[in-house]
């Protein structure tokens, strides 16, 4: 039997879908977290506990651990542990990412550098330590600028400045971000470092996709109908199939395949971002899958799940289609519109009745503090729908998104 | 006899066709399960030319070519496989009249927890699985067990918590499987979204 290592961080959103996905394909699972998990001592074997940041013990670990127990493959579940997943991969003689292109996708800074250098479009960009002068860095940037820190993902710390004044405020802010104890340890470097890049107008896409063996096979492509020109960059909704002409689709796809090509990655899930402005340009390449439980809207061939998909190709099991299923389908990270604590939630139930909706899943409990972007790195919980086309399913989102009432009190923030 | 309703057959006919458009020529489906009764999950997948296997059982069924392994035939022979597109769901959904399918539900009939195997259970859940997730304030109660199948329920930490899933998979399924042998699953019946105060919370 198969044996699969998943590294699932214990804040991942994927635990349940990655799991069942290694159950229902009666695979032998091990699960690797960065804490340790309760039954670890009286069930030996299935489960690891892994420091993600501290890569060389946690690569011993692993080897350690597979001198008994032959591991088949290693997939990360988010980014947290993607360059582990590749150094373990190696050590283990398994097929895998470069570790460097993990890395360069990891980091921002490395990712511009890399992107043009090879000539593919990309923000121009610059990176500044957060010692360097805020008013030399001020003056010296062109507007508008978007400035983000390297190392963090969902748009956490991602601020936009059209002026000398809004980026002096939106660096200092994203400073504070980075002095968060828990960024800093796991930053390392990573924490003291400020990308600043131009802004590219244009609508924002996102792009799934799949690599064997270099060649890429897009999974979905997303069109993001709300607006991101900031001054934070709050993701909302994702509709697929893209309403965009299938010539710009496909320029979409060729332009990720060649920064996938440019940055060296060549196996499993690969999660893009791009903005179309007179052609696309590559603002993020991941090696990893959609986050959050985004993946739910994705169902391959006869009803495989995004999951399974990435599970079977990581054990080189065969994968019957990764055709999407033929519906436009959607879903809506519900977006926090405040800090405070989350009181009370209303209109789930109306919410889910919609036509076109097929779940409203809360992440959020009661009485847990919410923080919107750009500090925050949660959403309310998800809405998912599908339907005949892209239209009709974003106007089920929005429509079960308006149902939903958040009480959030701010006294107790 | 093995059923496919109309609408599930226009489905494949329309998934097997996009298939054909990508130079894939497509034979039928193949019908496979996995799992140990009654926890049965089926799978459907394409059969592509001169991709038959020694041995499949093949039924046409509403026009469509179903291959099986002669080993699963028998117990595949009655199925009906239908499509659902509902607001809970959407896909194929296969029922099997020689399986009485589980519902993560407990039994509405009374709990029997003076079996042998529920004590057993109980057992393995005071003295080892209980104390273990306390120190994350969690808390796993047997509700029943039936058809060799234990039914639990967490709460505390464990329930909502985003890592749940990998205490019952990965933990608790096995101690209990080890302890009692003849237990053939374990179904959490938790409404894990009611859970206030779970120790794992998803986040970037």
């Amino acid at each position: 039997m198969s044996c699969i290592l998943l590294l699932i961080p214990t804040t991942s959103y994927r635990t349940s879908d990655f799991v069942t996905a290694a159950y229902k394909l009666g695979v032998e699972l091990i699960v690797a977290s960065n804490e340790r998990q309760t039954l670890e001592e009286i069930v030996p074997g299935h489960t690891l506990t892994l420091d993600f940041y501290n890569l060389d013990e946690s690569v011993n670990k692993v080897v350690s651990f597979a001198k008994e127990r032959l591991i088949d493959a290693v997939v990360s579940t988010d980014e947290d542990a993607v360059i582990l997943a590749a150094m373990i991969s190696e050590a283990l003689g398994l097929p895998h990412n470069p570790i460097a292109a993990t890395e360069t996708t990891k980091y921002k800074d490395r990712l511009r550098t890399v992107l043009t250098r090879a000539s593919i479009p990309t923000p121009m960009a610059h990176c500044f330590s957060t010692t360097d002068s805020l008013d030399e860095t001020a003056q010296g940037v062109s507007y508008p600028c978007v400035l983000k820190p390297i190392h963090l993902s969902a748009s956490r710390g991602v601020i936009r400045a059209d002026t000398q004044e809004e980026f002096k405020i939106a660096f200092l802010r994203i400073i504070k971000i980075l002095s968060d104890p828990e960024v800093k340890r796991l930053g390392k470097e990573a924490a003291k470092k400020i990308l600043v890049e131009s802004f590219i107008a244009g609508e924002e896409v996102a792009l799934e996709g799949l690599l064997q063996n270099g060649k890429l096979t897009v999974l979905a492509l997303f069109d993001k109908p709300d607006p991101l020109n900031g001054p934070f960059f709050e993701e909302t909704i994702y509709v697929t199939p893209s309403r965009l002409s299938l010539m710009v689709q496909e320029k979409i796809a060729v332009c990720t395949e060649q920064a996938c090509f440019a940055i060296g990655l060549t196996e499993g899930p690969v999660h893009a971002e791009l903005r179309i402005n007179g052609g696309p340009f590559v603002l993020e390449v991941a090696a990893r899958s959609i986050g959050g439980i985004c993946s739910r809207t994705l169902k391959f061939g006869l009803g495989v799940s995004l999951e399974e998909v990435i599970v079977r190709h990581a054990l080189k099991m065969p994968i019957d289609s990764l055709q999407r299923q033929q519906a436009a389908s959607g879903v809506m990270m519900i977006p926090i519109p405040h800090a405070g604590r989350l009181a009370n939630i209303e209109g789930v139930d109306e919410a889910s009745k919609v036509a076109g909706i097929e779940g409203v899943t809360i992440m959020i409990r009661r009485t847990q503090k919410v923080i919107p972007l750009p500090e925050g790195r949660r959403y309310l919980g998800f809405i998912f729908a599908r339907g005949e086309n892209p239209s009709d399913v974003e106007a089920a989102l929005r429509k079960a998104h308006r149902a939903l009432k958040f009480t959030i009190d701010e006294e107790c923030s | 006899m093995i059923e496919i309703t109309e609408i599930a057959q226009k489905r494949i006919t329309t998934l097997m066709r996009d298939q054909e458009d990508q130079g894939n020529i497509i034979e039928g489906v193949r019908l496979t399960y996995s799992g140990i009764l009654p926890t049965i999950e089926y799978r459907l997948a394409f059969v592509e030319t001169r991709q038959e296997e020694a041995g499949d059982i093949v039924v046409t069924a509403n026009g469509i070519k179903v291959f099986m392994e002669k080993r699963n035939a028998g117990f595949l022979s009655d199925v009906r496989i239908d499509f659902i597109e509902s607001l809970q769901q959407t896909g194929f959904k296969v029922d099997n009249p020689k399986v009485v399918m589980p519902t993560t539900v407990a039994p509405q009939s009374p709990p029997t927890l003076d079996t042998p195997q529920a004590i057993a259970i109980k057992k393995v859940l005071d003295s080892e699985i209980n104390p273990a997730i306390s120190s994350h304030g969690g808390y796993i109660k047997l509700l029943d067990v039936k058809e060799q199948i234990a039914y639990i329920q967490m709460s505390g930490g464990c329930q909502g918590c985003g890592m749940a899933d990998v205490t019952l998979k990965q933990g608790v399924v096995v101690a209990i499987k080890k302890s009692v042998p003849e237990i053939i699953d374990v179904l959490d019946t938790t409404d894990h979204g009611s859970g206030n105060n779970p120790y794992f919370t998803p986040g970037k």
